[in-house]
């Protein structure tokens, strides 16, 4: 195995597309893509899942690479970044722990209690620090699966529309229409829970 | 600000991402990574597979073996064959005469550009791997059933099937866990898989010099390691290997392969299909390569790999090491289109 650092060494320029391209042949090349990426995909996925729930966002990342180098003979070359490629195959793989997202997403959203009363002002501060707002946290627990996944791609990872689309494959158009749908529908929740 | 703002602002921190989880990560994909590399050094089979059809009978040149539905009797003979093989002895004619014969062996396809020419072949190499935890190095056997479709002229990808098999140990080593890593099917394009100076697509295969002086230059400029002739003799290999040559280069290649020293006839060699036939092949680095030709029609049937040197091999010797069987090669006029399944966005 070469390592990461003589890799980038000697190939300081090779973005991407072409490290997937040259690890057709030589299939070591692709952990250069892991040693690029595995740290910003486990961030997305440690915040999707939640911070008791790290375990869960080792094995997401650690299984992103694996999937990916499976399938990087059918990557689409013409794509410099792989990001979004990679961020769509972590989606993937985090929505099957869609319930363990839900079920800490409300779990956050009742620290505020069902009336709105907020709990001792100790305990959220302490939530805060490390976990989601609990009025964020019930607005994204009333999102639908998807869109709640294609709403975080943009929010979190910051991928832009264009990024996201690829990533999930669907048309940059029907980011659009799903992210303004989305955004109607969290202002709605937040309004409610003011 | 908009709701997107407001997320990202309240960004809940992430846990951090621990140096042993990511270490451990790292090695899983090394492990996957590693035993193909092997995979394609030892045998330049990764990237190709297969083999090819030199003869006769090209068109739909299908390798019935008798009796039964083909691909569950074929995957039974492989799964009985023993890896341990007697050389046999003298072929009751020399190299020359059966690289002669299959010269002369076979017909012309003839695909023409927006054609595919499809091969289908079965495949059994040696693999190494490394284990990341113990540093461990493992041997095995893999083994896989092959479909390719290759655009006659290059440009469109080529279309993979490949399906793996339950691997083998390789004699006298256990199967380590990452053999069995790779299982089901699998569709692939190959797209820039090529080297340049090696395109063996059909347009540039029937580039190649048609003359046996010719055809020995082009084998004896390849590059790579391991003498001249170790040389040339993979370079003959991967010409034949899941590809379709003109007729005139096939014959060309078949007289040069005659040339290259050390190259020997042996008789009862036998492919992955169980298929015995003549073997012509040379002994490289202690292990003996051949090509197998049928008997009668002289069409090339498969390769083979037996250890004759224990020591450089590091198996015992008879161990078989490679195995393959091309089944059939035919053109087509359309190639599956791959789908991407709905969740599949890579």
């Amino acid at each position: 195995m070469v390592s990461a650092a003589a890799v980038g060494g000697m190939r300081v320029v090779a973005g991407d597309a072409a490290v997937i391209r040259e690890s057709w042949e030589v299939p070591e090349r692709f952990s250069v893509l892991f040693d690029r990426y595995s740290r910003e995909i486990h961030r997305y996925a440690a915040r999707r899942l939640g911070a008791d729930a790290v375990a869960l966002a080792d094995d997401v990342t650690a299984e992103t690479f694996l999937v990916a180098f499976r399938k990087r003979g059918r990557y689409d070359l013409r794509r410099e970044d792989a990001r979004p490629w990679l961020y769509g195959i972590a989606a993937n793989l985090i929505a099957k722990h869609r319930r363990t997202e839900t079920r800490r997403l409300r779990a956050l959203a009742r620290v505020t209690g069902p009336d709105g009363e907020a709990f001792e002002e100790r305990s959220v501060a302490r939530i805060d620090a490390r976990e989601l707002q609990p009025r964020l946290a019930a607005a994204l627990a009333g999102l639908k699966a998807r869109e709640r996944e294609l709403f975080l791609l943009v929010a979190w990872a910051e991928l832009s529309y264009e990024d996201a689309a690829v990533a999930l494959g669907i048309p940059v158009g029907t980011v659009r229409s799903r992210l303004s749908r989305t955004r109607a529908k969290i202002r709605r929740a937040l309004g409610e829970s003011r | 600000m908009n709701e997107i703002e407001l997320f990202r602002e309240a960004r809940p921190e992430a846990a951090p991402y621990s140096a042993e989880a990511m270490a451990e990560a790292r090695r899983r994909l090394e492990r996957r990574a590693t035993p193909r590399s092997v995979r394609r050094r030892r045998a330049g089979f990764a990237a190709g597979g297969a083999l090819l059809a030199a003869g006769a009978a090209s068109v739909a040149l299908v390798v019935a073996v008798p009796g039964g539905p083909e691909r569950g009797r074929l995957a039974a003979a492989h799964e009985g064959a023993d890896p341990v093989v007697t050389l046999a002895g003298a072929a009751p004619m020399s190299a020359t005469q059966v690289l002669g014969r299959a010269a002369r062996a076979g017909d012309e396809l003839a695909p023409r550009p927006g054609q595919y020419v499809k091969v289908v072949s079965q495949t059994m190499f040696s693999a190494e791997s490394n284990d990341g935890d113990t540093g461990r190095q493992g041997r095995y056997l893999y083994r896989t059933d092959r479909v390719i479709w290759r655009p006659v002229r290059a440009g469109s990808p080529d279309v993979l099937k490949i399906t793996h098999l339950p691997p083998k140990a390789y004699p006298g080593w256990p199967v380590p866990r990452a053999a069995f890593a790779d299982k089901g099917t699998d569709w692939v394009h190959l797209q820039y898989c090529r080297n340049a100076d090696l395109g063996t697509d059909y347009t540039a295969l029937s580039r190649l010099p048609a003359d046996v002086r010719g055809m020995r230059a082009h084998l004896y400029a390849a590059p790579g390691d391991g003498s001249p002739d170790t040389r040339a003799w993979e370079r003959a290999g991967d010409l034949l290997r899941e590809t379709y040559l003109p007729r005139a280069q096939r014959a060309a290649l078949f007289r040069a392969i005659a040339t290259i020293p050390g190259v020997d006839a042996v008789g009862g060699a036998q492919d992955a299909a169980r298929r015995t036939g003549l073997g012509v092949g040379r002994v490289d680095r202690g292990i003996r390569k051949d090509l197998i030709f049928d008997r009668r029609t002289y069409a090339l049937l498969g390769e083979r790999e037996v250890v004759v040197d224990a020591a450089q091999a590091k198996a015992p010797v008879g161990s078989l090491i490679g195995s393959t069987a091309q089944l059939s090669v035919t053109v087509t006029d359309t190639v599956p289109r791959v789908e991407r399944p709905r969740d599949d966005r890579c």
